[in-house]
């Protein structure tokens, strides 16, 4: 019983979303996407009120916690007014509807492999999990465990997106639930499997859509598999970088509604994994490079893609400064302190560890599936130039180590580098021709 | 941004299911090779089946925990540093009423936190490493002790 109501805690998210996405100006989606993108948004909030209840010193409680977030999207959704018209009737046909098996077929794999614990990430025991844990029998971020100099390793400092959740969801389950805290891996999967479809329907037409999900699904469950990480925070990062990078591709990103849509996700992504927030800003700041206008609509759109993101970690680095447990992002020393003499291993390992994954399949085929997609509109240097961003922000993480980083790149470059492919995915969306009649 | 785009060319939504049902297929394939009774056998701990020493490790402790009451202050000895420290980082987890404490952190002893556990959980040792602690029971892969610790 305790597990139905861990993932049933989550299954509720997307009420806490729903006053923004219930916007008529988020018509524009398909229903199954609208509902979707309300769980992201709902558990961006969920987790941006679970942050305000420990500054405010409030001790966490379901109910309150979603209601908290459903009255902060209530507060936001006059920032997303208007109308937009539901995505055009357009037929998928066999190859669409062939996208769609895939999918399906991906999403059961990533459940099979879960269930039979081949998927399993170690990370979930030493860190995920125990803290989630702690933060649920102290209902609040348990600031006393985070100071313990023996509890160092759990990186007090880390984004508090999914300890926060799995905390809320072991206080309505009774425990924590290693089980439930698992299955996220294959039921973030499926949310984005059935979502991503109807949000790149505004950027390529309904079949290419398809076909680029399916793409794009397969690539995040054969490195989720492989590379193990059922139950850490990554495929809540792929969710929200994936969805939110589709968002800004669409024909209709330069709408406010769109752009603050986006900005949550990309608040959900900063406040899900240390990486989300590299992801947040390289996206945001070329977004706006790539999109020219007026400085002040430039600064409008600025202001909707990133306050979310600092607002949620604003928040959170100042609990920390005020509980003095955590004032910024640290452990591998200052910002600039490097050790370029390990750029050569970086370089040799890096390629190892990508081979070592599946074969180096999930990283070569989305790239190959694009070099071969022919000409690309201008629209790709949106996902390929964030891509470039994160593969420079990895190398540069892993030049603080003083050690010799191989051992640390092969734990991690599998998983951290996995955007890549999912961006060259979604640039291959951007490689349609372009036609008169539009999408 | 672009104008927007339309009729992808089926040359390319071939290529992209294409590779979409390479990356689906390619799970499947290491269930091909290995025997069917294996496969179909539930897993007895989370990662049973990705890293077989942590497995270990688990079953290890969970053997232990109910000779461990709620609150009581405990401690991981094994003879391997690393093994010491994932037992200890994997007890977090597994004793969330309890409280473990560090014998070696990041393969430094920490002698001063572990001296404060009323209870010694070893790992894969021959030799109890407090001669003096009392036997609480012995469990898959090692034993449990209680020792006078002050309050």
């Amino acid at each position: 019983m305790g597990r139905f109501a861990w993932l049933g805690t989550l299954i509720l998210l997307p009420a806490a979303g729903a006053p923004l996405l219930l916007r008529a100006t988020f018509r524009r989606f398909t229903l199954p996407a609208r509902v979707v993108l309300s769980a992201g948004v709902g558990a961006a909030l969920v987790s941006f009120a679970l942050t305000l209840f420990s500054l405010a010193g409030v001790a966490w409680r379901v109910a309150p916690a979603f209601v908290a977030a459903a009255l902060l999207a209530a507060c936001l959704s006059p920032l997303a007014a208007g109308r937009a018209d539901p995505p055009a009737p357009e037929r998928l046909g066999p190859p669409g509807s062939f996208a769609a098996l895939l999918s399906a077929l991906c999403v059961f794999a990533a459940l099979a492999a879960t269930l039979g614990a081949t998927a399993t990430s170690i990370d979930l025991f030493f860190f995920w999990g125990p803290k989630a844990q702690q933060f649920a029998i102290a209902r609040g971020v348990d600031t006393a465990f985070l100071a313990d100099p023996s509890q160092q390793y759990l990186h007090a400092y880390y984004p508090p997106l999914v300890t926060g959740l799995d905390a809320l969801a072991s206080m309505a389950g009774g425990r924590f639930s290693w089980t439930s805290a698992v299955l996220t891996f294959p039921l973030l999967l499926a949310a984005l499997a059935v979502a991503l479809p109807g949000v790149l329907r505004g950027a390529a037409p309904r079949t290419a859509a398809a076909a680029v999900s399916a793409l794009a699904v397969a690539t995040a469950a054969v490195i989720g598999i492989r590379a193990e990480i059922a139950g850490n925070g990554d495929m809540p990062l792929f969710f929200y970088e994936t969805l939110a990078m589709g968002l800004l591709l669409r024909r209709d990103a330069g709408d406010a509604a769109v752009q603050l849509l986006a900005g949550l996700l990309l608040a959900g992504a900063a406040a899900a994994k240390v990486e989300g927030l590299a992801f947040a800003l390289a996206a945001s700041a070329l977004f706006l490079a790539l999109r020219g206008g007026t400085a002040a609509g430039a600064a409008r759109s600025a202001a909707r893609l990133l306050l979310p993101a600092a607002a949620a970690l604003g928040g959170w680095f100042l609990f920390g400064a005020l509980r003095h447990v955590f004032t910024a992002y640290s452990e591998y020393g200052p910002l600039f302190s490097l050790h370029p003499e390990h750029g050569t291993s970086i370089a040799r390992e890096i390629p190892l560890v990508l081979y070592a994954t599946a074969r180096g399949l999930p990283y070569a085929v989305p790239l190959l599936c694009l070099l071969a997609a022919g000409r690309v509109d201008r629209r790709a240097l949106l996902p390929l130039g964030t891509a470039a961003a994160i593969l420079g922000f990895v190398v540069f993480t892993y030049l603080h180590l003083a050690a010799d980083p191989s051992q640390w790149i092969g734990w991690s470059a599998a998983r951290i580098l996995a955007p890549l492919p999912l961006l060259f995915c979604l640039a291959a969306a951007c490689a349609s021709r372009p036609s008169p009649e539009g999408a | 941004m672009s104008r927007p785009t339309s009729g992808a060319p089926p040359r390319r939504l071939r290529l992209w299911l294409i590779g979409a049902l390479v990356l689906c297929l390619f799970p499947l394939a290491p269930r091909l090779v290995r025997p069917l009774r294996e496969q179909l056998q539930l897993p007895v701990t989370p990662v049973d089946r990705t890293d077989g020493r942590r497995a270990r490790e688990w079953l290890f402790l969970d053997s232990c925990r109910p000779y461990v009451p709620p609150g009581a202050r405990f401690t991981v000895i094994a003879d391997e540093p690393h093994a010491e420290m994932s037992l200890f980082m994997m007890a977090i987890g597994l004793f969330p009423e309890s409280r473990p404490l560090p014998h070696s952190h990041f393969l430094v002893p920490a002698l001063v936190q572990a001296a404060r556990a009323k209870y010694v959980l070893e790992y894969r040792r021959s030799t109890p490493a407090d001669p003096g602690a009392r036997l609480v029971a012995r469990v898959a892969d090692g034993a449990v002790y209680e020792r006078s610790v002050p309050p």
